[in-house]
């Protein structure tokens, strides 16, 4: 015990060591930090360790060790918030607020709580067959001992929240974990299942927060539904009335708010491209089920221009620092150096092949045409450097532009022996 | 030049219910990197021109035929795949083993990476001293069964020195040489030759190092982890690694046999030598059956070293997707009874995860996930 205390001890120093330069650290510095972390026995005060770096881990999304207490709140992922950024009465929860209510499921649960932590043992959070199965058993049982617990006893003290506030969390809580099961099959699903979506709305008719709270999540996980949930709540002859008409359009902005707020943020690499993608799909379908709304219209148009914004300046940015400064000095010679340059050319397609479908535009083209005179092979190159030059021009403007470069090559070869 | 090709050819509707009687009309194995053409096959065309068998990209049921110039209507290939396509484009005959050197030989001007360059480089390498350790053994089998009779030591002893072990090889030439009604140098050349089949799979006991049974030991093992996932997978991801596990069990069985059937030919060799120079198509195909049968598996095991690209439960349907039909032919080679095998089910492919807003793919990662293929391919 001494040993492993001793363990600890060493590892948080390290972790502590890591953490001063975090901030504005590397994603693989933060990726190794939140590793070490994880791998701890007893998380305890490391958990603060990684708080500030909450945000980038956000982007980063990096695959992490599946818990019960993880597991448990998957769901609501997309509400969670730091304590410092909750406020009463909106569509969040403050992250200080669930490990204590999973200490409480815990110990109300210690049989069924067991068995999930056994069956989650070895997965992580890339694991979503485990994920929608363990869950699958947790999330109905977790919410139905919770919707009638009284407030854990070290509430307040863990949280400095009042047991009016742990009413309110708590049922959001509940009415998340209740419908996990259920969003989790739609998430699945090739394409949404309109009855589904309409029954689960149903449900939350009686209570305007909780459907907004609903809908939030909803069009988080299941961007693909937001056209039928707009269709659902929208319509005036909607039998889900004015409690889906407010809802929706709390959510709606709930969910902008928090596109713009992430894809504003300072980004490095492409690390959040999955959630770029979307966030893109989600804009796609609130727009198409808002024609007949111009204001709510508007409003999606204007995140829309925002987001293109934030991407065309984070494509220029890639651009020049990965790939335009290393053509200005000559290609690299090491091999190391000319794969990882192609790497870099890599993620700047997948960055535009995902940026682009915001507003279609041809600034991207005109961005990667402006490089083409760097690629081309050039009459010195021997043959490696012009196969490398040939592979750049392949990834960073296309196969037939570079198969073309390569026949010209060819001809003056020919032309030149 | 692909989008010009591509604009004058018309796509014709993909082949439903496809299933191949022979291994040639399925078609062999062609690496290329362009995830469109993930599974794509080559075999000889109606007027003896290649064209390729292509699954259906879009997910859906059904494969494309297609001639050469029909792959640039169906996608925009690589470079590296522009260069194959035209290398292949040529070739009259189609076995796992040519396709195998034409991609090598395009994979080594490095327009894959320069990994693919170098594992392209020292595979051909690995060929080539395959090939002369096939014909060594060759010769060691020879000497062994002209001596039989004398009583004399087994040839190829660690103690043998080159220039004893070269003259029992002259000696034992010599006295088979009228037998087969050959020269010395004609049984010289057809142990060569002979040797060339035999690189695939080896001879005798250092045999277990070649390729196929290498690949046959992968495929082995490979099985064993996916009725694992199996196990404890109870869906759908469970249900493809069922599926994979199930179709190398079947194609473990087959290859075994004609395995065996072409290891036991060189304990004859005056037998193997008279067949080769009387039926040299015929032994060809016997010999080269193991071959067809592995094709194509080799990729599924290495797409499941690679999966941290993709996850897995997304690796595991390409992998399900690419399980390589077995031809009714295949009946024939074995003489064994097959079992049915579990219906495939498609499910989503490359292209439409490329597309998906469920995943952070896009064609790019593809490429070079396929580009690492080729690196690891031995």
């Amino acid at each position: 015990m001494t040993t492993a205390l001793t363990d600890t001890s060493v590892r948080l120093a390290e972790i502590r060591a890591l953490n001063r330069h975090l901030v504005s650290a590397q994603d693989a510095k933060i990726l190794k930090v939140v590793a070490m972390v994880d791998a701890l026995p007893d998380r305890g005060a490391a958990d603060s360790l990684i708080a500030p770096l909450r945000p980038r881990l956000a982007q980063l999304r990096p695959s992490r060790p599946l818990s019960v207490t993880r597991l448990m709140f998957i769901p609501l992922d997309p509400v969670v918030v730091q304590a410092t950024d909750w406020r009463r009465g909106a569509l969040t929860i403050p992250r200080t607020a669930l490990p204590c209510l999973a200490r409480q499921f815990i110990a109300l649960d210690p049989t069924l709580s067991d068995s999930v932590a056994a069956e989650v043992a070895d997965a992580t959070t890339d694991d979503l067959g485990v994920i929608r199965r363990a869950g699958g058993r947790l999330w109905p049982r977790a919410a139905s001992l919770l919707a009638a617990a009284p407030p854990p006893a070290d509430w307040a003290a863990a949280t400095s929240l009042t047991a009016a506030d742990h009413r309110a969390i708590r049922d959001s809580v509940v009415l998340a974990l209740t419908h996990a099961p259920a969003i989790a099959h739609q998430l699945a699903a090739e394409r949404p299942d309109p009855e589904t979506i309409a029954d689960m709305l149903k449900q939350t008719a009686a209570t305007p927060e909780a459907m907004g709270m609903l809908i939030t999540l909803l069009l988080h996980w299941v961007p693909t539904a937001a056209s039928q949930v707009l269709e659902l709540t929208s319509a005036h002859s909607s039998p889900i009335g004015l409690a889906g008409r407010t809802a929706i359009e709390k959510a709606v902005e709930h969910v902008l708010d928090a596109i713009e707020t992430e894809q504003e943020a300072p980004q490095t690499g492409i690390a959040g491209l999955p959630r770029l993608r979307r966030s893109i799909a989600l804009l796609d379908e609130l727009e198409s089920g808002s024609a007949d709304r111009p204001m709510r219209a508007a409003r999606i148009a204007a995140t829309r221009a925002r987001v293109d914004a934030a991407c065309r300046g984070r494509f220029q940015t890639l651009l020049k620092d990965s790939v335009v400064g290393h053509l200005a000095q000559g290609l690299p010679v090491a091999p190391e150096d000319i794969v990882n340059l192609e790497v870099a050319a890599r993620d700047i397609r997948s960055f535009e092949h995902v940026a682009r479908r915001i507003n279609r535009s041809d600034h991207y083209d005109r961005q990667l045409r402006a490089i083409v005179t760097g690629l081309a092979p050039q009459g010195g190159d021997d043959q490696q450097l012009r196969v490398d030059r040939l592979r750049l021009a392949e990834i960073l403007l296309g196969p037939e532009q570079a198969m073309q470069m390569l026949m010209d090559a060819e001809k003056a070869a020919a032309a030149g022996a | 030049m692909s989008a010009q090709l591509g604009a004058t050819f018309t796509l014709p509707k993909p082949v439903l219910g496809y299933h191949p009687g022979t291994f040639l009309e399925r078609g062999a194995s062609v690496p290329f990197t362009t995830p469109q053409l993930n599974g794509a096959r080559a075999r000889p065309g109606p007027r003896g021109d290649l064209e390729f068998t292509i699954p259906n990209p879009s997910g859906g049921r059904g494969l494309y035929i297609v001639p050469w110039e029909g792959v640039f209507a169906l996608c925009r290939p690589t470079v590296h795949d522009c260069r194959l396509i035209a290398s292949l484009s040529g070739l009259r005959g189609v076995t796992p083993m040519v396709i195998r050197s034409a991609a090598r030989i395009i994979a080594a001007e490095g327009l894959a990476g320069r990994a693919a360059r170098s594992a392209a480089e020292a595979a051909m390498a690995i060929d080539e001293k395959a090939r002369m350790m096939a014909n060594f053994q060759l010769l060691l089998e020879l000497v062994n069964q002209t001596e039989a009779a004398s009583g004399a030591a087994p040839a190829g002893a660690a103690q043998e020195t080159s220039i004893v072990m070269e003259h029992r090889a002259r000696r034992a030439v010599a006295k088979i040489a009228p037998d087969l009604r050959r020269s010395t140098e004609e049984v010289a050349a057809c142990l060569e030759e002979l040797a060339g089949l035999y690189t695939n799979i080896g001879v005798g006991r250092l045999a277990a190092g070649s390729r196929v049974p290498r690949i046959v030991a992968d495929v082995s093992a490979l099985r064993e982890v996916m009725l694992e996932w199996a196990r404890t997978h109870p869906d759908d991801t469970g249900a493809d690694a069922a599926r994979i596990a199930e179709s190398a069990e079947v194609t473990l069985t087959c290859v075994r046999v004609v395995l065996a059937e072409a290891h036991a030919l060189p304990r004859d060799m005056r037998a193997l030598m008279r067949l080769w120079l009387e039926a040299p198509q015929d032994l060809a195909a016997r010999i080269t059956r193991p071959d067809w049968l592995v094709d194509g598996w080799e990729r599924i095991g290495l797409l499941w070293q690679t999966a941290e690209t993709l996850g897995r439960e997304a690796t595991l349907a390409e992998m399900a997707s690419l399980i390589p039909v077995l031809p009714k032919e295949v009946a024939d080679w074995c003489r064994i009874p097959l079992p049915g095998l579990s219906e495939s089910v498609p499910r989503r492919r490359m292209v439409s995860m490329m597309e998906d807003w469920r995943t952070g793919v896009t064609p790019y990662d593809l490429i070079a996930r396929n580009e690492q293929l080729l690196s690891m391919a031995p």
